[in-house]
């Protein structure tokens, strides 16, 4: 183990800056990890923190079991909600050791800042959520900061108590008011008194106690009888704040009770302090976060294995020979090769110590200076520790395994001969098959297998990408002697170098090449693929050419159908329907949403009654759709003569109807006469949900399953409409513009009830109206994606940057290598500047070659990611299409060569600054 | 009383060696058999192709061979696994270069130990060979620092310090200039005749092979003949009584 440890020690003294590149590489991948998994050991921190505070003064809750829905990965599950039964009460009250019983109810109640009439409106800001707890209470849960308790009983008292924190947020005050629920039902609510309710720090968090059914979930305690009022509802009992007499004894109620509970007909359980922690450590904000540090982990894990292995490699293959007198005269196999693992282990340890320091030291720096760049918060824990060790030492472990295996290959024998060389690097037929199939693989599984929900889609991605990234692996050397072939003489007659010369540079040192290039790929392949995966995603969110150009409410009572339609003669307008919307209830739940809910399983829908003639007409409709199933014209007919309806697609996949079934509706305001529409026509409808949802289409609840059309007349039959809620029109942009159609709008209004009507949000009581443009709707989605995939690009950009290390690691061994060969190019006349430009087109080959496997990857990964997503994201569901963002791409491509390019500069200069002699001295000398 | 002779720190038996290339079989070693008796210095001596580096590669077990055995003080190298006989190799045979094949990141002092590091008393052996070989004063410079008879020098102290049973040495001269492989013969001359070192020396240099004690004249896989060139350690000699037996091998053959 002496000979090996001195053998390794001088080995990485002789090669300084190698040691330095590849452990400055390991480091800022550990650095990377430090980063992201630091938010998720802040999320464990807040919530240790707030279980212990979550009670308020009950020691214990009770909530339904598993209260959240299907967890899908990676998304937040909307909750399938469930309610303790009231007899749950009444048994706990019964019992001597319950102090107190206070059951609360958690509905989904909007939350707005009043605005005084006269009063300027407060400049637009992010507010929390703030959730609403029904309660009949007769003491606040937390500790009052000021003002009195609500009294609960009084329905007539439209007051509140809020959390202190956010009612600084919404700038209210005891004495202020708040309004709840959705325009045009909004209730004022007087602010009487503000509690200490235990905050959290950061999204993630915020997000997970908002699902975490416990007092400390409440931004705002109202009575129980007021809120039924405000949210036309029957109260539930979302959990029970349970507090016990002094005398009782915690353990045993428990003990005693647990059985009890979990035979309720909703069956419940308790919660104590260390319960929410453990459920909250498990919530799919914490899972979220854990699955982010991973894959943080993996993809860093990564980097370091290949820029290590690059690094090895060449070790490996320029100290053949001294690996051969060192099996000649001293050291078996396995000494050899534990040789290569110390080196690893050398350079994973300086990686990790250094990492972590600079991990720390820029967080600190962020948490000073730019605090937003840490929305989950940050603390260097355990887990962060633990996750940078994986990254440095297991990346270089892995990395030493091939490496290791050259090594012990070397034959003493090898002592005797010449320096060998690697072999001339061949397309091999066999490679190209075997990557092949398991290129194949990925698209199978997404795209061809029908699954159901319990399918284990996680192992089908892990196996997906495994087989995608070993197919490229298996192709790259393939790859690169491609491009040597085709693209050096390209490159050489551009960079007027003589084409011989770069001929085979890359492909003479193929394992080098290799692995240089499929360090880069992690990065980019991996930026490509979310930027496919996102807007393919994206294509069944972005509005389609379906939508006409302007939709404008009416609020709050919508306006007479007749003096609606007169929007039609307006200047510049090309058509114009007066529509009514309503979300009513499906009687059965056809999508399962109960099961899993998504974008499009939902429990209702939205429906739009308009005039189906005009609507659908072939000849100018309103709507230009593409019918999937069915004809316009024989849906006209339908919807003409009954209760018929035109659906998305998506609809009939989800709900296993089809065109000619019946599904039942529930109106909101007479639940008891239900109404059955029959499927007319199915239709694509991309971006419907984001139609509906700055509209305000979406009435009753913030989340639906898909937008139906049905005829104007029939709709507002069955559900006692009197006035359109909208018009809904196409218009000429040279001729008139949102402003102008608002202008005409507010007049129409005006013109009808006789009173002044506001443009855009209004104070309460007076009547408004809002323009909303389909263009603006589709920057609303193209702004949240952009916003969205510049944070999850955010990882891949940086790996990119760390892997380019490699790029320059191997540049400087390929010149290294190549010095008596340069030599004997400047001593027959060879110019300083075509050696550096021969040293450059390598950099830029090495980048070309990572960016063909990178756009090969990265387009098949995120196409097979977004069909696996239709299964197990939440935003799956919609219809999906390929959509390459070739700006994205490309400029991702162009970075890549351009980095390469610059990689090569350092090398390349000090190549150029050598004396001819110099250069042929030391290469002769090289052993 | 009966006293076992010790083994000999060499003994080949029938060797054959075929290296195939296509469907052509080159028998680059045909049924050679050696002894080297203690302290003896041997000089292989042949042209280019004749099979004598491969014998030297059979001999330190770095090559296996088709038939025939190779004893190391009486150990049958066949039966070694590898591990076993890298370790061996290490303890029993000393091997020289023509390339010195010092290794470039460590000092000459760090080559001469490479062997020996796992042993207790590595500093004295190590003191001894530098004192030996004259080059104590070199000891804390690397390889690129020496002159080639210095490198060849802590070369042959590497292949010392473990005192093995057998020293051997391929062309060790060839990439140094005449004077300076002069002084590495008489260097290895005094090794075998002032310490009873056994060596076998590869060469085809007729003023390298005179500091022998037996020269073996080796031709197309076989041993042709042997002489010893004992006062008559001259080349011009040496390289008549070479000739002398490869025309008479040449003779045999047209009789």
């Amino acid at each position: 183990m002496k000979t090996v440890l001195r053998l390794a020690w001088a080995h990485v003294q002789d090669h300084p800056l190698r040691l330095i590149l590849t452990s400055l590489a390991t480091a800022a991948a550990a650095a990377m990890v430090i980063w992201v998994v630091s938010g998720y050991d802040a999320l464990l921190t807040t919530f240790d923190e707030y279980s212990n505070l979550a009670l308020g003064r009950y020691e214990l809750s009770i909530a339904p079991i598993n209260h959240f829905s299907q967890v899908a990965p990676g998304a937040i599950p909307s909750p399938a909600e469930k309610f303790v039964p009231e007899y749950a009460l009444d048994y706990l009250n019964a019992d001597p050791a319950v102090r107190v019983a206070d059951p609360m109810w958690v509905p989904r109640v909007s939350v707005s800042p009043y605005v005084a009439p006269g009063a300027a409106a407060p400049p637009s800001r992010r507010l929390p959520d703030v959730r609403v707890v029904g309660t009949l209470a007769e003491a606040a849960p937390f500790d009052l900061v000021r003002g009195r308790w609500i009294n609960t009983h009084d329905t007539n008292k439209h007051e509140a108590v809020m959390s202190a924190s956010a009612a600084a947020a919404y700038g209210t005050d005891i004495g202020g008011h708040i309004l709840l629920g959705d325009a045009p039902h909004q209730t004022k609510i007087e602010i009487v008194g503000l509690v200490n309710t235990p905050d959290v720090e950061g999204w993630s968090a915020s997000v997970a106690r908002s699902q975490m059914m416990t007092p400390g979930i409440g931004g705002l305690f109202i009575s129980m009888p007021l809120l039924e009022q405000i949210s036309a509802q029957t109260r539930r009992i979302s959990f029970i704040g349970v507090g016990l007499k002094p005398e009782a004894d915690l353990t045993s109620f428990r003990f005693q009770w647990s059985p009890r509970l979990s035979q309720l007909s909703t069956p419940s359980q308790f919660q104590e302090a260390h319960d929410i922690e453990e459920a909250l450590d498990e919530s799919a904000s914490a899972e979220n976060l854990k699955m982010q540090a991973q894959t943080a982990t993996v993809v860093s894990m990564l980097a370091a294995l290949f820029i290590i292995l690059s690094t090895l490699n060449m070790g490996v293959s320029e100290r053949v020979r001294q690996l051969a007198i060192l099996r000649a005269v001293a050291l078996t196999r396995f000494q050899i090769a534990s040789l290569i693992l110390v080196e690893a282990l050398l350079l994973a340890t300086i990686g990790f110590v250094v990492g972590c320091v600079s991990g720390w030291v820029i967080m600190w720096s962020a948490l000073k200076s730019a605090p937003e760049l840490l929305y989950d918060g940050a603390v260097v824990g355990t887990f962060s520790i633990l996750l940078a060790a994986v990254c440095a030492y297991g990346g270089a472990l892995l990395a030493s395994l091939w490496p290791a295996i050259r090594a012990m290959r070397v034959r003493p024998l090898e002592a005797m001969g010449s320096f060998s060389q690697e072999k001339e690097a061949k397309l091999s037929r066999l490679q190209f098959i075997s990557g092949s199939a398991l290129i194949m693989i990925y698209p199978i599984i997404a795209h061809v297998w029908v699954h159901h929900d319990q399918a284990p889609f996680a192992l089908y991605m892990f196996t997906g990408v495994l087989t995608t990234a070993a197919g490229f692996i298996l192709w790259s050397p393939g790859m690169v002697v491609l491009v040597d072939r085709f693209c050096s003489p390209m490159l050489a007659r551009l960079l007027r170098i003589p084409p011989k010369l770069l001929l085979s540079q890359i492909s003479a040192s193929l394992a080098r090449t290799v692995s240089t290039a499929i360090a880069l790929t992690i990065g980019l392949g991996l930026l490509i693929a979310i930027h496919v995966w996102g807007h393919s995603m994206l294509s069944g969110f972005l509005p389609g050419a379906w939508a006409p150009d302007a939709l404008i409410a009416f609020r709050p009572d919508g306006i007479d159908p007749q003096t609606a339609k007169k929007s039609a003669s307006w200047d510049g307008v090309r058509k114009a329907l007066p529509i009514i919307v309503e979300q009513p209830r499906l009687k059965q739940d056809l999508t399962n949403s109960a099961k899993r809910a998504t974008v499009v399983r939902q429990d209702n829908i939205v429906l739009v009654g308009v005039n189906a003639q005009s609507a659908f007409d072939s000849s100018n409709p309103l709507f230009q759709f593409e019918w999937v199933d069915g004809h316009a014209q024989k849906a006209i007919e339908l919807l003409q003569s009954g209760r018929a309806c035109i659906v998305p697609d998506h609809f009939l996949r989800e709900a296993k109807l089809k065109v000619g079934d019946s599904f039942e509706l529930v109106p909101p305001e007479k639940p008891e006469q239900v109404v059955s529409y029959t499927i007319a026509a199915a239709v694509k409808m991309p971006g419907w949900h984001w139609q509906t949802k700055p509209t305000g289409m979406r009435t009753r609840t913030h989340r639906s399953a898909a937008l139906v059309f049905a005829n104007y007349h029939q709709v507002e039959a069955d559900f006692q409409f009197k006035n359109a809620s909208h018009i809904w029109c196409n218009y000429d942009p040279a001729l008139t513009s949102p402003t102008k159609l608002a202008g005409y709008a507010q007049q129409l209004l005006s013109g009808a009830i006789g009173k002044p009507v506001a443009i855009g949000d209004s104070p309460v009581d007076q009547p408004y109206i809002q323009v909303t443009t389909i263009e603006e709707i589709r920057d609303i989605v193209r702004s949240h994606s952009r916003q969205w995939l510049w944070v999850l690009s955010r990882l891949p950009i940086v790996i990119l940057i760390i892997t380019t290390v490699g790029v320059l690691n191997a540049l400087l061994a390929s010149v290294q290598a190549r010095r008596w060969d340069m030599g004997i190019l400047r001593s027959l006349g060879f110019t300083r500047s075509m050696l550096v430009r021969l040293v450059v087109a390598e950099g830029v080959l090495i980048g070309l070659v990572a960016s063909i496997l990178s756009l090969g990857f990265g387009i098949l990964a995120g196409w097979c990611g977004a069909g696996i997503s239709r299964y197990i994201s939440f935003f799956g569901g919609m219809n999906l299409e390929l959509i390459i963002p070739w700006p994205e791409v490309l400029s991702g491509m162009l970075a890549v060569i351009l980095l390469s390019s610059l990689a090569a500069a350092w090398p390349a200069f000090s190549l150029g600054r050598t004396k001819p002699l110099e250069l042929l001295q030391q290469g002769r000398s090289t052993f | 009383m009966i006293t076992s002779t010790p083994p000999p720190p060499l003994a080949l038996h029938h060797l054959v060696k075929i290296f195939t290339q296509g469907s052509k079989s080159i028998r680059a070693l045909n049924g050679v058999s050696l002894t080297v008796e203690p302290g003896e210095f041997v000089a292989i001596m042949g042209a280019s192709g004749s099979g004598k580096s491969t014998l030297l590669h059979a001999m330190a077990g770095l090559t296996d061979i088709n038939q025939g055995s190779v004893y190391v003080e009486g150990q049958d190298l066949a039966k070694f696994s590898d591990a076993e006989l890298t370790r061996f190799r290490r303890r029993k045979i000393g091997m020289v270069f023509q390339a010195f094949n010092l290794i470039p990141s460590l000092t000459a002092e760090d080559n001469i130990q490479l062997p020996a590091l796992e042993l207790k008393d590595v500093n004295e052996r190590t003191e001894r060979v530098l004192q030996r070989l004259g080059i104590h004063e070199r000891r804390r410079h690397k390889p690129d620092a020496l002159s080639g008879g210095e490198q060849q020098r802590v070369a042959i102290g590497r292949a010392l310090i473990m005192e093995p049973a057998i020293l051997l040495a391929d062309e060790p001269t060839g990439s140094l200039d005449s004077q300076t492989g002069q002084d590495i013969c008489r260097l290895l001359r005094e090794l075998s005749a002032n310490e009873g070192r056994s060596i076998v020396m590869v060469t085809h240099e007729p003023r390298v092979a005179m500091w022998a004690d037996r020269v073996i004249v080796f031709k197309d896989g076989i041993c042709l003949s042997e002489f010893k060139p004992e006062g008559n350690r001259n080349a011009e000699t040496i390289a008549l009584q070479y000739q002398h037996a490869l025309q008479a091998n040449a003779s045999d053959i047209t009789a």
